[in-house]
């Protein structure tokens, strides 16, 4: 038999995490299909298995003002439904769940889960690199706080240490004050998956508020699943994008996070330099692709194959570009 | 009211509640859970067993308790129910671990061991055909070799003035259906009796016969059935028979102890039978105009590593491999190659939808080639009344495929999309050449507008089984029976495995007894009760055994008797003028064809190369339908499935032959979200001995779709489709060859 424990206190789960390396498990859809043995026969997990979903403090999302500026906290055992639901969650990360699996799936999975599974093909995870979110990881007695590039290692692997918990992820609001992520319910997400046109996963949002000289700053927001059919699919590859262009027309801030195209996202900040300061109708995407190029480096699986991958990472980045073009 | 008007499907609303018991479902409280032990290993020479001791009430079945012979009879009984010394595919079953608590029994397997001495597998067709790791049957891996000529072709090919050759190739395809296999079976007093999710009562009954010998009779019952696309025809058979071999010994010692055996998604996605594989050569003689004088075509079926169905899916394949065109100098051959995969089995089509495609796909490069419109080409060659077919057979009735052009066009407009696609094609093209004149990179990968297509199908479906198959191997009989209280009943070996024959086999003799439909009882298929009116395959459900329950009821309405219990049996009888020579392969192979044309519309992302089919819409031509619910339930289901097969249902093995995609989030079937609602019609073209004029028309729903949908991703992408499944990594690869 599996010893479970299901707290209603943090104190309570991280005290059984303590004593007995217990699986954390915030939502499970990851686990039970991992670890499921044949009809009939249960679940094989081998160790003890603690339920996060009751614990109280783990289930909200909600925003902090911190020195740095705005922060959303989303507590470890809210469910992606909840956060879908929720409208201060900044694009891409809400479109990127709101892809992810199915409905019933989606009530019950966790975005915790999601990144603690530490798939390169986690659809959550480009877009929390984009947004330099943060994740909270306790343990008794202590908290510390990871960047998301530092907790994801590899495949399956992670920096979690046995008494620890995630306890929240942490995902920056910053912003060019109006018109972005939280401050902005209209920023909207023009993804068009809803009706399922051959776009569907593909989308970028614009918006900005006029300045005092009459020209419009703009934030381009951008994420393409590409997954293994219109719903319910698990990823062959994703991208996730944030760009911040000037009332003068000028790229400041270029942030672009592939996804499945190696053993963890790719982040790259020398082609992210490149970009930033450029006057965007005048960015030749070209040399832009050929500085992700030697970082896309993806395998070939039962999804789909490694030149498909590179090929089709090296074309989000053209198109994210392309984005940042289009007035 | 006409036979067409829908009626409310008679087990719509016990399914719809969860009130229907399938097999899982029932109460078999005192039930041992039985599992298969599977070779793990691809290919080799058993040397050695170990099996580990068992705790009381626990068995372990193998092939030296098989009393009769340790075969399943599959039209060829090659495979062995179980294993003695040669494996040939990762999961062939080499015993049956029993016992009453699944855990435990979930254990014993994993302390199952088998030594032996591995051959080098041969996992593909290619590996087949060079007898890599030496020749598994025979001496060149060739379980069957079968051969078509009509008319002149080298007379043809001698004076062409242009030739046209294509290879086309086309997949694997799991049926998934919702409902896994499971069969529960048990011996008393003399009988062992196997119930549960079935297509062909009587093949399992032919199967279970021949493991038994002379140690039991056979009883064979059927429970409601979650889907079966042919994917329960023959499973059921490989599946039951050890599984009865199991009951017997146990019964053995503990009488009527039931033995339950529900398959795992994992172990059924892995182990059972797909559609198989198919490689085709075409090569076409013109003349000036593209007039075609002969062909010459080579299919090739991966019948995987025994040959089970191999030789009759290669029949079919070869019979469809021109289509719905009058060729009158034909050189058709087929072979089945064996691979050290899972035996490749049936699926509804049944070599048709591969055959079907290659023909649709070289028809399209015939047209590029002599620079028609695809549709306008095919009309040159459309089959008309009083043609010979491939095999030499008489098409006796109107074929009627102008009249559904028409209409698909009227639903489509694929005259008027046809032409403005083209055209938007033609400014691509432009577009990128001067593109690459200038050396910017414009052609790729910058959002930019979607390229569409539209594509068409055209094909025909042989109802029936082949040749003289229905007189000579199945001797179907059906029977109306009217009970002393004037209820009658329906006793056939028909399964419904939700395409409707429980309610529409009611509405035909309901119809002809002036009886309301839900009146008359459909009993559930039982070897002991009902007369084996075949299985339940081949698009034979609604023709043949429809037509002898009609016929069988007009005879009980003449004699009608009230307050007296009556019995109608009628046997099937070939049609008059139909003739069949089954060594030569000449003459009718079908009493009848249904008809089809289907057209796909699309939109491909130049980003990522996925395709969105934006419509799909099939005419057909059914004889007559006998409830239209039903048939639009089977052209709505059958156009995703052959749509799955063309665009999305991937399904590779590794160097070993076992697939890779074994679960559903791996094997990608599509959602609602994937394909559009099929816009539907037919026509009505009654059929003589057909009930109310019905044709087959359950497995031709399959066989259009994926050629249209390739069809118009090739006027999409400006280039040659001639494999399939089409994924976006496919159409990436046919750009890049392109360009």
């Amino acid at each position: 038999m599996v010893e479970v424990l299901r707290p209603g206190t943090l104190a309570e789960a991280l005290a059984f995490r303590k004593e007995t390396a217990a699986l954390p498990f915030a939502g499970g859809t990851d686990v039970m299909v991992r670890e499921r043995g044949y009809t009939g026969t249960g679940p094989r997990i081998d160790r003890p298995v603690l339920f996060l979903d009751a614990v109280g403090e783990l289930r909200s999302i909600t925003l902090g003002d911190f020195a740095a500026g705005a922060i959303l906290s989303i507590g470890a055992a809210a469910t992606l439904t909840e956060i879908v639901n929720d409208e201060r969650v900044p694009e891409p990360l809400r479109e990127s769940c709101r892809l992810i699996a199915a409905p019933g799936l989606r009530n019950r999975a966790t975005m915790a889960g999601n990144i603690c599974n530490a798939s390169p093909a986690g659809d959550s995870i480009p877009p929390l690199y984009v947004l330099d979110a943060r994740v909270v990881l306790a343990r008794e007695g202590e908290v510390r706080t990871v960047p998301i590039a530092e907790f994801l290692t590899g495949p399956g692997r992670t920096t979690l240490r046995d008494d620890e918990i995630m306890i929240a992820i942490q995902v920056p609001l910053d912003g060019d004050a109006a018109g972005d992520g939280a401050a902005s319910a209209d920023d909207v997400s023009a993804g068009a998956s809803d009706e399922g046109s051959a776009a569907a996963g593909g989308s970028a949002a614009s918006n900005g508020s006029t300045t005092s000289d009459g020209k419009t700053p703009r934030t381009v927001r951008y994420y393409r699943k590409v997954g293994t059919r219109r719903a319910n699919a698990l990823s062959k590859l994703s991208g996730a994008g944030i760009a911040r262009i000037d009332g003068r027309g000028v790229v400041t801030d270029f942030r672009l996070a592939l996804g499945a195209v190696g053993p963890v996202v790719v982040r790259v900040p020398a082609a992210e330099r490149l970009v930033a300061g450029q006057r965007a109708s005048e960015i030749e995407p070209e040399p832009i692709v050929a500085a992700y190029t030697p970082h896309i480096r993806p395998i070939t699986d039962q999804r789909s194959t490694a030149e498909y991958r590179s090929h089709v990472a090296r074309n989000l980045v053209r198109e994210f570009i392309s984005r940042i073009q289009e007035t | 009211m006409s036979i067409t008007t829908p009626i409310p499907r008679v087990d719509a609303q016990e399914k719809a509640a969860g009130a229907a018991a399938y097999i899982a479902d029932f109460d078999y409280a005192t039930a041992l859970t039985a599992r298969f032990y599977r070779s793990d290993f691809p290919r080799g020479r058993i040397t050695g067993r170990y099996i580990p001791e068992l705790p009381s009430g626990y068995y372990w079945v193998d092939h030296t308790d098989v009393p009769g012979k340790n075969a399943v009879v599959l039209i060829k009984d090659d495979l062995p129910a179980f294993a003695e010394e040669e494996i040939r595919y990762r999961g062939q079953i080499i015993g049956i671990l029993c016992g009453p608590d699944p855990l435990e029994v979930d254990r014993l397997l994993r302390e199952v061991a088998i030594e032996y001495e591995p051959i080098e597998p041969a996992p593909t067709l290619d590996d087949g055909i060079s007898c890599k790791g030496g020749a598994m049957h025979g001496e060149d891996n060739v379980f069957a070799r079968l051969a078509l000529d009509r008319g002149d072709v080298d007379t043809a090919f001698a004076g062409a003035t242009k030739i046209v050759e294509g290879t086309y190739e086309t997949g694997f395809q799991e049926q998934l259906y919702m409902e896994p296999q499971g069969l529960v079976s048990w011996f008393e007093g003399g009988t062992v009796v196997v119930h549960g999710s079935m297509q062909c009562p009587y093949y399992v009954k032919h199967s279970v016969e021949v493991v038994m010998g002379d140690a039991a009779r056979t009883r064979i019952k059927a429970a409601v059935i979650g889907g079966g696309f042919g994917g329960k025809e023959d499973y059921p058979e490989i599946m039951g028979a050890p599984l009865s071999v199991a009951a017997l010994k146990v019964g053995r010692a503990e009488p009527g102890r039931p033995l339950r055996m529900i398959f795992d998604r994992t172990e059924d996605m892995a182990f059972t039978s797909k559609r198989h594989p198919s490689r085709t050569k075409i090569r076409t003689a013109h003349d000036e105009d593209g007039t075609i004088r002969g062909i010459e075509s080579e299919v090739t079926l991966d019948g995987g590593a025994y040959e089970t169905y191999s030789l009759i899916v290669l029949m079919r394949a070869i019979f469809h491999s021109t289509g719905a065109y009058h060729i009158p100098n034909a050189k058709i051959r087929g072979r089945a190659v064996a691979t050290t995969t899972v035996p490749s089995g049936a699926f509804r089509g049944f070599g048709a939808p591969q055959s079907l495609f290659s023909i649709e796909m070289h028809m399209q490069k015939c047209a590029r080639t002599f620079g028609v419109e695809p549709l306008a080409y095919r009309r040159r060659f459309f089959q008309k009344k009083g043609d010979r077919t491939v095999t030499g057979g008489l098409l006796r009735d109107e074929v009627i495929l102008d009249r559904l052009l028409v209409r698909l066009d009227e639903m489509s407009g694929y005259g008027e999309k046809q032409k403005r696609y083209a055209a938007e094609a033609a400014e691509r093209r432009n577009a990128s050449v001067v593109d690459a004149g200038s050396g910017a990179h414009r052609a790729r990968g910058q959002g930019g507008a979607l390229w569409r297509g539209i594509g068409i199908s055209v094909f025909n479906h042989g109802a029936g089984f082949t040749g003289d198959g229905e007189q000579r191997i199945i001797k179907g009989k059906a029977a109306v029976h009217k009970r002393a209280d004037d209820v009658v009943e329906i006793r056939c070996a028909t399964t419904d495995m939700g395409q409707g024959p429980k309610t529409t086999f009611r509405k035909v003799v309901g119809a002809v007894l002036d009886i309301v439909p839900e009146e008359v009882v459909f009993v559930e298929p039982d070897t002991d009760i009902c007369p084996d009116s075949g299985p339940t395959v081949a698009s034979r459900t609604m023709m043949v055994v429809g037509f002898l329950l009609q016929e069988a009821a007009k005879e009980l309405k003449a004699t009608w008797t009230p307050g007296e219990e009556q019995t109608v049996t009628r046997a099937y009888e070939m049609p008059p003028g139909m003739a069949w020579d089954q060594n030569a392969l000449d003459g009718d192979a079908y009493a009848a064809f249904g008809w089809g044309v289907n057209a796909c519309e699309v939109e491909v992302d130049p980003v990522t190369y996925e395709v969105r089919v934006v419509h799909a819409w099939g005419v057909y031509d059914v004889g007559k339908a006998i409830d239209e619910r039903v048939v639009n339930g089977q052209i709505q289901g059958g156009m995703s499935q052959a749509l799955g097969y063309g665009a999305i249902e991937k399904l590779h093995v590794d160097e070993t032959g076992t697939f890779l995609q074994r679960t559903m989030a791996d094997y990608i079937i599509p959602t609602a979200l994937d394909f559009p609602r099929t816009g539907a019609d037919t026509i009505d073209n009654p059929y003589t001995y057909g009930p109310f004029g019905a044709k087959g028309m359950g497995e031709m729903v399959h066989d259009g779709g994926h050629m249209a949908y390739a069809a118009a991703v090739e006027q999409a992408i400006g280039a040659a489709c001639p494999r399939i499944p089409l994924v976006p990594e496919v159409i990436m690869e046919i750009r890049n060859d392109e360009t």
